[in-house]
């Protein structure tokens, strides 16, 4: 491949030298026997290429050739200007920042992040940096992501919907008494059902869960019950803790009713996908992530279940994967660190490469999927002090989990 | 049933990319010794979107016609996005870019503008200062990586909103590198100067055979196969690399395309030798007189590699050891496979006759370009 480029640099060079003058005369005779020669000599110059060039490039066969085709949302998300009013830059990178979560696209976080730039450069806007630490946290800029909303919450100690974020970071990270904590601040400014749901995700993993979620169930069906996105995320953390109990039909149910309200939500069809994964349906992972490609997340999992049907597709799916985390880190960007571990411990045997990543994840996040997946590459590299510092955590916050292995949970007995 | 499904799997597969932030890649290709630069520079089409008015229909689809309709404004407006300067001692020159080509390429998540340029630094760089201010007011999360060549280094570096320069350089400028450079430029334009080679090769055809009874035959023994090329190799050596100092120093100055004209007609001289050997008696001195010409031709491409008059003697001599190397190689390729052969018709009767003929007739079509180009 290398060559090629050498023959055309080479017969650039030459060209402009008078060498070669063939490009005055396409298409005659004489222009082949040319190539020919030069593409002979050329070969034998290969031992002159330093670095391999991964994919050649190209022209195109012809003018109509579609190279590309932009995502429906690029004119309306995408506009040339950006708004200078502070209320339509909101509503513009609400609108930015919800298309690049719902279709795993982050370059719209990039845009939002362009829309708030003139808005959130201080905290006078409390609003704009309430959406860039979003943007921040789901980028896994957690520390950006909390120093934006500590240094907000100084300033307007009311804003909620801060303490609500805030509770969310600390609780992924593994901060459970912080997060316990936020959800406490949040209560004055929030609805008492934000609240209770705040704090039913931090005690589904610090020893309460059958009590939390009793009490989420009691909820679900009062008058009280809640409507929207908070009826949606009760479901989501009532299948969570079915599954953390290991019922999975019961979760499965949940998950229902939750994908009833958002079918094409990528939090709740992955989590969907770990179900049916946790109860050998790899075949109906494959009907549900098969359009879905172009999701990291939903190759990941059609790879997993791929290679455990023996898949025609599996090679394929396994090498995008491969591929994409590759361009990931040649730019120095860690975006996946747990579904790259997943990856390198359930596609590539790899449980010694899984269990290094796993730990990088453990330093940024500590939800219940970080745990699992680290205990599990911690045992199929057999690496006991990483299994000890599980321990620790587990004992410290009472962590009751059906889908962690027994050794782990008996290690310290 | 089941095959059309797969089939249809597997296509739906060839058209999904993945979602990932949006990033850049540069190459750039510097050689030691040379002021002039050149590279690619592959950037997504949705992000050119963004800043060039790619999809003039709107149909949310980029076709090759309205990627390449836009060659002037990338030149214009993108391009300039990126900005390099030669670091040369205390010295700093901007190295002028330019569109050379436009092509597209396949990246991770799509489909790419692969921006081919070339740029003029003036001095040969011993460090590079880049500087990268493409996309990031549109998307701030934009990274560019660039990949630096140098000869047998590479240097990598990331560019993103935070850190838009990077000082990029080995010791390049160190002048055994710089040296080897040119050795490898040297035996890279013997291997791609075809006309020169078959000029070589026309005048080593006959090496291994000698001429009696009006038809050529065998030679009795290999070393007057041997003593024949060494004549002709030296030969041809002394005087191209006479003229190719002589032409680097300007002491000659002949138009290129006067020369390239010359070397045609030598290689059609060279080959009509072989057919009458009898108005050519003394192989050597064809090869003697006729390396004055191409010398004067691998001074061209010697000149266009961008040397200037600091340290001439060092690239003169390291490209001259390079085109002998590489002269050398294609020697021992060819004359112990001739000698091998020269025992059978096919080689005396058929090869010798009718490849003569064959690089006659190339040479005339070289000549009437040359003198039609010029």
């Amino acid at each position: 491949m290398y060559w090629h480029r050498i023959i055309e640099t080479s017969s650039r060079r030459l060209a402009t030298a008078g060498v070669i003058r063939s490009e005055r005369v396409p298409g005659k005779r004489q222009h082949a026997i040319h190539w020919r020669v030069v593409r002979t000599l050329a070969a034998l110059s290969l031992y002159m290429s330093s670095a391999p060039i991964h994919a050649a490039p190209y022209t195109p066969a012809g003018d109509h050739v579609v190279l590309a085709r932009l995502p429906q949302a690029q004119p309306a998300l995408a506009p040339p200007t950006a708004p200078l009013d502070l209320s339509a830059a909101l509503a513009l990178a609400r609108s930015q920042i919800d298309y690049a979560s719902a279709q795993g696209d982050p370059r719209f976080l990039g845009y939002a992040e362009a829309t708030l730039a003139p808005f959130s450069q201080d905290m006078s806007s409390p609003a704009a940096n309430l959406l860039m630490a979003r943007i921040e946290q789901q980028r896994h800029q957690f520390a950006r992501a909390r120093h934006r909303l500590t240094r907000l919450l100084e300033q307007s100690p009311n804003q909620g919907q801060a303490w609500l974020m805030l509770a969310n970071i600390d609780r992924v990270q593994g901060r459970l008494d912080e997060a316990r904590q936020a959800c406490r601040e949040a209560a004055s400014t929030l609805p008492p059902t934000t609240v209770l749901l705040c704090q039913a995700s931090v005690q589904a993993i610090t020893g309460q869960r059958e009590q939390a979620y009793r009490t989420l169930q009691a909820l679900a069906s009062s008058p009280a019950a809640p409507q929207g996105k908070s009826a949606q995320w009760l479901d989501t953390l009532s299948a969570e803790m079915a599954l953390q109990q290991g019922r999975l039909e019961l979760a499965t149910e949940h998950l229902r009713d939750a994908l009833q309200q958002a079918p094409d939500d990528p939090y709740l069809r992955y989590l969907q996908s770990d179900l049916w994964l946790a109860s050998n349906q790899a075949q109906a992972v494959i009907r549900d992530l098969t359009n879905w490609q172009d999701r990291e997340g939903a190759l990941l999992r059609l790879a997993i279940a791929g290679q455990r049907l023996n898949h025609p597709q599996a090679q394929t799916w396994r090498q995008d994967y491969r591929a994409r985390m590759a361009a990931d880190q040649d730019t120095g960007r860690q975006r996946h660190l747990r579904e790259h571990a997943r990856f390198l411990l359930e596609v590539e045997s790899d449980p010694q490469g899984a269990l290094t990543l796993a730990r990088q994840n453990w330093q940024q996040q500590r939800e219940l999927a970080d745990l699992r997946l680290l205990q599990a590459s911690a045992m199929a590299a057999d690496d006991q002090a990483t299994l000890s510092q599980l321990q620790a955590f587990i004992d410290r916050y009472q962590v009751d989990d059906a889908q962690l292995t027994q050794p782990a949970k008996g290690a310290s007995e | 049933m089941k095959s059309l499904s797969l089939l249809f799997l597997l296509l739906l597969a060839g058209q999904a990319f993945a979602h990932k932030p949006s990033d850049s890649y540069l190459v750039i290709n510097s050689n030691a010794g040379n002021a002039l630069i050149e590279g690619r520079w592959d950037i997504a089409l949705r992000d050119l979107q963004l800043v060039l008015p790619l999809d003039q229909n709107g149909d949310g689809a980029i076709t090759w016609g309205e990627l390449r309709r836009q060659q002037r404004n990338l030149d214009a407006t993108v391009l300039p996005a990126l900005t390099i300067e030669a670091l040369h001692g205390t010295e700093r020159h901007a190295c002028a870019l330019n569109l050379t080509r436009l092509q597209a390429i396949d990246h991770v998540d799509g489909t790419y503008a692969a921006l081919h340029w070339r740029g003029d630094c003036q001095r040969p760089p011993e460090q590079l200062a880049v500087g990268y201010s493409f996309l990031f007011d549109r998307d701030p999360s934009h990274h560019g990586l660039l990949r630096l060549e140098q000869g047998d280094t590479t240097l990598t570096a990331v560019f993103s909103n935070q850190h838009r320069n990077q000082l990029m350089g080995t010791d390049a400028g160190s002048q055994w590198q710089a040296f080897q450079g040119f050795i490898r430029q040297g035996v890279h334009h013997i291997l791609i100067g075809y006309d020169h080679i078959l000029f070589l090769l026309t005048l080593l055809f006959p090496a291994v055979l000698v001429w009696q009874r009006g038809g050529w035959q065998p030679a009795p023994t290999i070393t007057g196969a041997l003593t024949q090329t060494l004549a002709i190799v030296t030969a041809f050596t002394v005087t191209h690399s006479l003229t190719l100092a002589l032409a680097t120093l300007g002491i000659i100055t002949l138009p290129i395309w006067l020369v390239e004209s010359a070397i045609a007609i030598t290689v059609a001289l060279g080959a009509a030798a072989n057919l009458v050997p009898r108005l050519f008696p003394k192989r050597w001195v064809m090869a003697f007189v006729f390396g004055l010409i191409h010398g004067l031709g691998f001074a061209s491409v010697l000149a266009d590699l961008g040397l200037t008059d600091s340290g001439i003697f060092l690239p003169l001599l390291g490209f001259n050891l390079g085109v002998e190397l590489g002269q050398v190689a294609i020697v021992l390729l060819f004359v112990p496979a001739a000698y091998l052969v020269r025992d059978t018709v096919a080689y005396r009767r058929i090869f010798v006759p009718v490849g003569s003929i064959a690089i006659m007739i190339l040479a005339g079509v070289w000549l009437a370009e040359r003198l039609g180009g010029a």
